[in-house]
Formats: C-alpha cells, sequence, structure tokens
C-alpha cells in the first residue's frame, strides 16, 4: 500500500483562484519524488495539503493509511517532516535549540511540560546532536540560528527534520533561495537521506534540471492539475511544454550537454546552441 | 530678471494630496478649539516666563544637608515601589498578553475579554488607583504598589501583545508543522522572537514608574511624593532642593544604563 494517498484533491482560494484541481497521487514509500511546475501551479499547496498547513475544500489526504483530519494533526505531523524555501527557523534561538523542537511532538507528559522551561531528556538531546552531526553542523550547535548562512540554515532546518524521525520528509522549494552550489549541497544531502534512511522525500522545485538529476519520480503540475507523471527520462521536450507552456523550448532547449542524460538520448532537436542550454541548466 | 519659480508637490496635479490638506485643517481646527477651551492666553504665557525664573531663584539656597539619610530613605522606597510593582506587573502581563494577541490567543472570545481588561485597567492614571488602594489599605508604600502594579499590567499587557503580534509567521509555521502542542508553539516560536520588545518595553515601563512613583506620595502611597509636598507647601525649598536634584539624578542614571543593557540583552 502506498504510504500517501491523496485523492481528488480540490482547494480554492478565497479570492476565487484554484489552486488544485481535483488532484490524485500516490507516492509509495522510500521513494524520492519531485513536483515540478511554474509560479502558482499548486505545488506548494499541495504539499501543505500533506500536513494539513493547508485545508482542502474536498478530497482527502492519507498518510500511513490514516486519513488526515482536524484530530490527528499532530500525530501526522510528527511523523512528516517539512524543509522550506525561507528555512523558518526561530533565528534568535541557537541552532540546537532549534532543532531540539523537532522533538516537541515525542516528548512525555513530563517532558512536555519540562520542554516549556526549555529543558530537554537526555536521549532528546542525543538524537538532535546526532541530526545535526548527520547534516554536518555540529559545531554550530550553540550559534544563534540567524547568524548562519543560508546554506547552513537550511541544513538546520534539515536537522530539526530529521530529529523528529519522521517518515516522510516534504520541502518546499529547499533551493530556491540558495545559491546554486549550496542548493546541489542540499539536494545531495536530501538524497542521501532518502536512500540511506529509507525516507520518503517529496520536493517541490522550480529547477527542471535539478528534477532531472536527483528525481525517481517527478510530477509536472500547472494551474492546479497534474500534467505529468514520470521518471526524469520520460521527461522530454513535449512534457516540458505541457508543464510550462510554449515558452519553455525558446528560453531552455533540450540538450545533451546535460552530463546526467545518457548519451544515447538525445531529445528534439533545438535551434539553441549547446552552450546556451548549459548555461541555463 | 525674470525667473519663474514653480515648485511642485510630486502629485498628478502638483498640489498636496487632499488627506494631507484635510487633516492639516483638522488639526488647525483642533488647536483653535483646544486654545480657546484652556483659556490660552500668549500675554499671560510670556508674562509667566519672568515668574519662572523668579520662582527658580528661590533654589539657590544652601541645601538641608541633614535632611539626606531621611531623602535616600525615601528614594530608595521609591525606587523600590517601582522595580516591584513592574517585576510583578511582568509575571501577569506575559500570560495576559498571550491571550489578547490576535496570533497567540486561543479564540476570538477570550481575546476580546482579555483586551477589554487591559483597556479599563489602564484607563485611571496611577494616582486615582493610588488613591482607591489608600482607602482600602492605609497609607504607606503598599497601595502604591498595587496601584503601579495594576496601571502597568495594563500598559504592558498591551505594548507586549502587540509584540506578540508582529512576530515573524514563518518561523511560527516552522514550529508548528513539527507537531508542536499549544504552549510549546508559543514558548519556542512566539515569546523568543518577541523577546527584544519585551524588554525594551519593560526599560521603558521601569523608567516611567520611578517617575510615577515619585508623585504617589502625595496622596500618601509611600515614596519620595509626600515629602516633595509637604516642602512645596511649607516653601521649604533647602528640601526641595535636594529632592528635585536626586530624581534628577536617578532618572539620568536611568537613561545612562538603559541603552547600555538594552544591548546586552538584545
Amino acid at each position: 500500500m502506498s504510504l500517501i494517498r491523496i485523492v481528488e484533491l480540490n482547494k480554492t482560494f478565497g479570492n476565487g483562484i484554484k489552486a488544485l484541481q481535483s488532484v490524485s497521487l500516490e507516492i509509495e514509500a522510500g521513494s524520492f519524488v519531485v513536483v515540478l511546475g511554474p509560479s502558482g501551479a499548486g505545488k506548494s499547496t499541495l504539499l501543505r495539503c500533506i500536513n494539513r498547513l493547508e485545508i482542502p475544500g474536498s478530497g482527502t489526504v492519507s498518510v500511513a493509511g490514516e486519513e488526515l483530519n482536524a484530530a490527528n494533526v499532530r500525530r501526522v505531523r510528527s511523523q512528516v517532516g517539512m524543509v522550506f524555501q525561507q528555512f523558518n527557523l526561530v533565528g534568535r534561538l541557537n541552532v540546537m535549540t532549534n532543532v531540539l523542537t523537532g522533538r516537541l511532538s515525542h516528548l512525555s507528559v513530563f517532558e512536555g511540560i519540562a520542554s516549556l522551561g526549555y529543558l530537554f531528556g537526555k536521549t532528546d538531546c542525543q538524537i538532535a546532536r546526532e541530526a545535526l552531526e548527520r547534516v554536518g553542523l555540529a559545531a554550530r550547535a550553540w550559534d544563534r540560528a540567524d547568524r548562519l548562512s543560508g546554506g547552513e540554515q537550511q541544513r538546520v532546518g534539515i536537522a530539526r527534520a530529521l530529529a523528529q524521525r519522521p517518515r516522510v520528509m516534504l520541502a518546499d522549494e529547499p533551493v530556491a533561495s540558495l545559491d546554486p552550489v549550496t542548493g546541489d549541497g542540499i539536494m545531495n544531502l536530501l538524497k542521501e537521506i532518502c536512500v540511506t534512511d529509507k525516507l520518503t522525500v517529496i520536493v517541490n522545485l522550480h529547477q527542471v534540471s535539478l528534477a532531472r538529476r536527483f528525481a525517481d519520480r517527478i510530477v509536472g503540475m500547472n494551474s492546479g492539475r497534474i500534467v505529468f507523471d514520470g521518471s526524469p527520462r520520460d521527461l522530454n521536450s513535449d512534457a516540458l511544454k505541457t508543464i510550462y507552456g510554449e515558452a519553455i523550448e525558446h528560453e531552455y532547449g533540450v540538450s545533451a550537454a546535460e552530463h546526467s542524460l545518457p548519451a544515447g538520448r538525445l531529445m528534439a532537436a533545438s535551434p539553441i546552441p549547446i552552450s546556451l542550454a548549459q548555461r541555463v541548466l | 530678471m525674470t525667473s519663474s519659480i514653480s515648485l511642485r508637490w510630486p502629485t498628478r496635479r502638483g498640489l498636496p494630496p487632499l488627506p494631507f490638506v484635510v487633516g492639516i485643517a483638522a488639526l488647525l481646527a483642533a488647536l483653535s478649539f483646544s486654545a480657546r477651551v484652556v483659556e490660552l492666553d500668549l500675554g499671560k504665557l510670556a508674562h509667566s516666563f519672568v515668574q519662572l525664573f523668579v520662582f527658580a531663584g528661590n533654589f539657590f539656597v544652601t541645601p538641608d544637608w541633614a535632611y539626606l539619610p531621611d531623602l535616600f530613605a525615601r528614594m530608595a522606597e521609591t525606587v523600590g515601589m517601582a522595580l516591584l510593582a513592574t517585576t510583578i506587573a511582568l509575571f501577569a502581563s506575559v500570560p495576559l498578553a498571550v491571550l489578547a494577541a490576535r496570533n497567540a490567543t486561543p479564540n476570538i472570545f477570550v481575546y476580546r475579554v482579555a483586551r477589554d481588561f487591559l483597556s479599563v485597567v489602564r484607563a485611571l492614571p496611577e494616582l486615582v488607583w493610588a488613591l482607591v488602594f489608600v482607602s482600602a489599605v492605609g497609607l504607606g508604600p503598599l497601595p502604591g504598589v498595587m496601584a503601579l502594579s495594576v496601571v502597568t499590567i495594563g500598559f504592558m499587557g498591551k505594548l507586549f501583545a502587540e509584540s506578540i503580534e508582529v512576530v515573524d509567521r514563518k518561523a511560527v509555521e516552522g514550529v508548528k508543522v513539527v507537531g508542536a502542542r499549544w504552549f510549546q508553539l508559543r514558548i519556542f516560536a512566539m515569546l523568543p522572537q518577541a523577546m527584544p520588545d519585551l524588554i525594551g518595553t519593560t526599560m521603558y515601563i521601569i523608567d516611567h514608574n520611578i517617575r510615577a512613583a515619585a508623585i504617589l506620595g502625595i496622596v500618601g502611597a509611600g515614596g519620595i511624593g509626600f515629602d516633595m509636598i509637604e516642602s512645596m507647601h511649607l516653601f521649604r525649598f533647602a528640601r526641595l532642593i535636594l529632592i528635585t536634584a536626586s530624581i534628577y539624578v536617578l532618572v539620568s542614571l536611568l537613561d545612562h544604563i538603559s541603552p547600555w543593557l538594552r544591548e546586552k540583552v538584545i
């Protein structure tokens, strides 16, 4: 049975915008799924419905067989870690405290009360420390979170999610605020977590090249609907046009200069010289 | 020489914006109305400046040094009242502020009640509350502390609530999403972010409370106030000069400590 089942999800915002239209999706445990699409496609809304940050107008979301509703929100959220484009850390608190908040939903009643005084037990501190070591930031544990660079803050966000010991990791445009090199580092980290910890990872991206390099499965969205669902190999020029519209070919083209593509897979011929495609992709 | 100076405002017609003009007109109307009501007489005002200097001349007397020990005791009492009241108010205000902040309150009803409570408590000045408490518990610093606490809760509660309302929602979302419970969300995401504002507000309020405590003695609620009003009534300028000087020194000291402390903590 798939880990996440989304059935006929609909969501319309107050200003009339139809963010999700009849979206259905099933995600297997352990897969690395990238949701690709232009701005306003509904990628964020879809992801945020999985941990009920957005409440769908109609349709159901089930995580590990349990259908999400107002009653089990916190329980489901404890199993779902999320990483954000703007990191969403509490800047004034130090890195360790930020990561420790990942443990908040796993505390006993007594520990919960103690946490209100910022007190945490040894196991939780140990888990937090391990998460920090996993992302390579153990040395910065006591620095204020807002003193770290963007890439480091994102890794703290990932450590916080890891501290939850989740089954699912959601990432909403995790690298959009980072430079390409740092962004690559973060994507590599997410992929490594997926493979090693056997976590299900769902990432929203707008960069086609990153999707191609890291995804097991790409789900393309446009105007609130799923318009593509396949492996990166199937993401050819036509598929890209379905997701992004005609403009994509003029801007990006498709070329074999992408080092991750197998040599034999030359896509539809493009009038754009290879060097330009290399630069934009 | 023909030079035409044409100045214009940066709007479509070059004229000042309508809301601005209306605002200035309303201000002038309010000013002229108020001036009439308070019987503002510019002639009298000018004459009174001279009187002010004459009165100030009275202060150039030898201070009553024998009064110093009493003075220190009273000043200590004043500062003590202010600090105690501020501390009591601090403990009461933080939970109240959480209830009175739109993003932190459990429901709209509690929010309204908390907000209304805070405004009612702020409505009367400290002196009036001091009168109330003096008739309830008698003379001395206790009613003074009570009066100051009550009013301070009103101000701190309101200011803290507003600080909580403007915290970064993204950070709050980050903690919400890990499955934090109601209290944990406020302790880990909201209050830490509001902390610099809380501390700044507290320092401002300590400053205000010391001055407020200094006059509560007028109604018998402790502090230097009673000595001050008594000296004024009996024209004991030898004491009055010491009293005013000590208040000035105290407030200046606070002015110096405050930015240094702020820097350390924020």
